[in-house]
């Protein structure tokens, strides 16, 4: 006991490392089947890691009587809050939601179909203790649909890996832990949670992932459908340019507005030497000319929007101070 | 201060908001007929005109009506000309009942309404508004009315048959949570609803004294159709202006490059004329400058959300549920 005590009081054991308490963050949506051993199984698991610790469960606006249950659940579970937001928001914002009221060191986020294992948390945990910002699940024998779920899903993970170099294999397991000072600086909103990864990769976080268990769903309906893949495309190349424009939205503005710039000069090259009666060429020159200047008119706007941004969404980046105590 | 009537508590503190903008009828019958039927639901109550700027006449009655009850009646005057927006944000501020009514200063919905939209927000919604039925309008107003809530319900997602009504019971907190600006006062159902409060329409005979004019000024349905255009960007693509943008801006492009690609490859092949001799070389070009520019602005957009709108939250929580033993201390971070 003294030797423990002695040791804690050691220099410098970056507090980064050492996470005191333990917030579950659980989006859930018409699942009152579901509620109950939800909450049992995650309250079983979370019991075994002795640290305090909450289960946060955000009612998406569900019409089947989930809140009612969650909430008779509270006096068997005092660490459970039950969220009630206005309406059915969606996926992203009812994360986040959670992810604002949670008050833990570390976050743990999971579904509320069970299709997650709760058991899995503490090997999270672990991740998280020996060092790791992100720890992101894996999920082992898929339990799905292969035409509606597996297939578009991989062809997802493809996209993104290939596009944001995320040195993760699944991206949509909802099974994941992160610092608290991760979290806090994402902002989710529309449909962004799918791209969480690459959002704290964004802000230097050194992400791990773990192989976690998988079920099959007992209880309740799906709420996913195929159409989501067209949005990820959508949303992927709108965050990719947003991490790029970040750093010299001028220059990428103007890079969209180079081939304009180009034909430009071709066409008024041969406007010239061509000396025709025609008006076309010198037309065509003067509209692409002016296309690349409004153009780069906007990226100076981007660096107007940029520059003005508060300091706290300046600095987003991690950092970690060596020789701190 | 308070009179109250002695009876049970049900009855609360009411504000009546009335905003003068546009058109007005015969204020002082107005003002007997509404509070006759507010003081049937409200213990205490107070009204508030909101007088635009250019309602001279209709300010010299509403301060002869506060004369009479200056304990009760207030008067707000604008100095300038101002939307019913505007004057209902104003007045949401000033308001001090818990329950807010806005009535128009005009006979529309009959008054005694007031008391059926207040008993829909005891049963437990957060506003309610008249949508009037039995109009005895002819046929070009009701294809007026009809054409734009349909537009209306299409471009903000919800299914309400009057959402222009100006007779509206609300809560305080809704009224406080709600950015009212602008022409937006036709939508506010709409914006509630939105912002995930409960919104109830009740069906309410229309009052005989009504008179509505037939048609407007042409410039007023071009502004009603750029409420709607904004609106409905504000409804689906507050926070996506990309998908939007990106999405119009790819079909303008889509069409430029193919024009473009065609007639270039004729030239390559030496099929037609040189280049010099095709006009439709501009138009394929302005398209793909279009097409360009819609992605531009779409970026600018997001830009601007991503950088400025970090505090911005897409959710409104209700309510939270916590046992007070066994939670963790809260944080500021």
């Amino acid at each position: 006991m003294t030797e423990a005590r002695r040791s804690s009081q050691a220099p410098q054991q970056p507090s980064r490392s050492k996470p005191q308490s333990l917030s579950v963050v659980i989006p859930v949506y018409n699942e009152v089947q579901n509620a109950e051993p939800l909450v049992r199984q995650t309250a079983e698991s979370l019991r075994t890691v002795g640290l305090p610790w909450e289960l946060i469960t955000v009612d998406d606006g569900s019409q089947d009587g989930t809140p009612a249950a969650l909430r008779s659940l509270q006096a068997e579970f005092p660490e459970l809050v039950v969220v009630q937001l206005g309406r059915n928001f969606g996926q992203t914002p009812a994360l986040q939601a959670g992810l604002d009221r949670a008050r833990g060191d570390v976050i743990v986020t999971m579904d509320g179909d069970l299709q997650n294992d709760p058991r899995d948390i503490p090997q999270l945990l672990e991740r998280i203790a020996a060092g790791a910002d992100v720890v992101s699940g894996w999920r082992q024998g898929r339990q799905d649909a292969l035409v509606l779920r597996k297939i578009p899903s991989w062809f997802a993970n493809r996209l993104i890996r290939r596009l944001t170099s995320v040195p993760i294999h699944d991206q949509g397991c909802s099974l994941k832990a992160y610092r608290r000072d991760v979290v806090k600086r994402l902002n989710l909103y529309s449909d962004l949670h799918r791209f969480i990864i690459v959002l704290t990769m964004g802000v230097g976080a050194v992400i791990e992932e773990i192989p976690v268990r998988h079920h099959s769903r007992a209880a309740g309906q799906s709420k996913y459908g195929i159409s989501r893949v067209f949005k990820v495309v959508v949303d992927l190349l709108t965050l990719q340019m947003l991490t790029r424009f970040q750093e010299n939205p001028t220059r990428w503005f103007a890079l969209l507005g180079l081939p304009f710039l180009i034909g430009a000069l071709v066409t008024g090259v041969a406007a010239v030497f061509l000396w025709s009666e025609s008006i076309v060429l010198p037309t065509v020159s003067f509209l692409a000319s002016l296309i690349f200047a409004s153009c780069t008119l906007a990226g100076l706007l981007g660096e107007v929007i940029i520059q003005t941004a508060s300091g706290k969404t300046k600095h987003r980046a991690i950092y970690r101070e060596h020789g701190a105590t | 201060m308070t009179s109250d009537g002695g009876s049970s508590a049900v009855r609360v503190r009411a504000s009546v908001l009335v905003p003068v903008v546009e058109r007005a009828s015969d204020l002082r019958e107005l003002h007997r007929a509404l509070a006759e039927a507010i003081a049937v639901v409200a213990a205490d109550y107070e009204f508030l005109y909101l007088v635009s700027g250019e309602f001279r006449a209709e300010l010299d009655i509403a301060l002869e009506l506060r004369q009479h009850d200056p304990r009760r009646i207030r008067v707000l005057q604008f100095a300038q000309p101002v939307s019913e927006a505007t004057a209902l944000a104003e007045g949401f501020e000033r308001a001090r009942g818990e329950i807010l009514f806005t009535a128009p200063a005009y006979f529309d919905a009959e008054p005694a309404s007031l008391i059926q939209l207040y008993r829909a927000l005891e049963n437990g919604a957060d506003l309610t508004f008249a949508c009037r039925t039995s109009r005895r309008n002819g046929p070009v107003k009701r294809i007026q009315t009809a054409v734009f809530n349909t537009l209306a319900s299409w471009a903000t997602g919800t299914r309400f048959r009057d959402l222009a009504s100006s007779t509206r019971a609300l809560r305080r907190e809704v009224a406080r949570e709600i950015p009212l600006y602008g022409d937006f006062h036709r939508f506010l159902p709409a914006l509630a609803h939105r912002l995930g409060f409960r919104v109830e329409e009740v069906p309410v005979p229309e009052d005989p004294r009504a008179r509505a004019p037939l048609v407007y000024r042409p410039r007023t349905y071009f502004w009603r159709f750029l409420d709607l255009l904004s609106i409905f960007f504000l409804s689906y693509f507050t926070r996506r202006p990309l998908r939007l943008f990106g999405a119009v801006g790819t079909a303008f492009g889509f069409a430029g490059a193919a024009i473009l690609l065609i007639v270039g490859t004729q030239r390559i092949l030496g099929i037609g004329e040189g280049l010099a001799g095709r006009p439709i070389l501009i138009l394929g070009t302005l398209l793909l400058g279009l097409g360009v520019q819609g992605f531009t602005i779409g970026l600018l957009g997001e830009l601007l959300l991503f950088f400025h709108a970090r505090e911005l939250r897409e959710y409104r929580v209700a309510a939270i549920y916590e046992t007070e033993a066994a939670t963790l201390p809260e944080r500021d971070d």
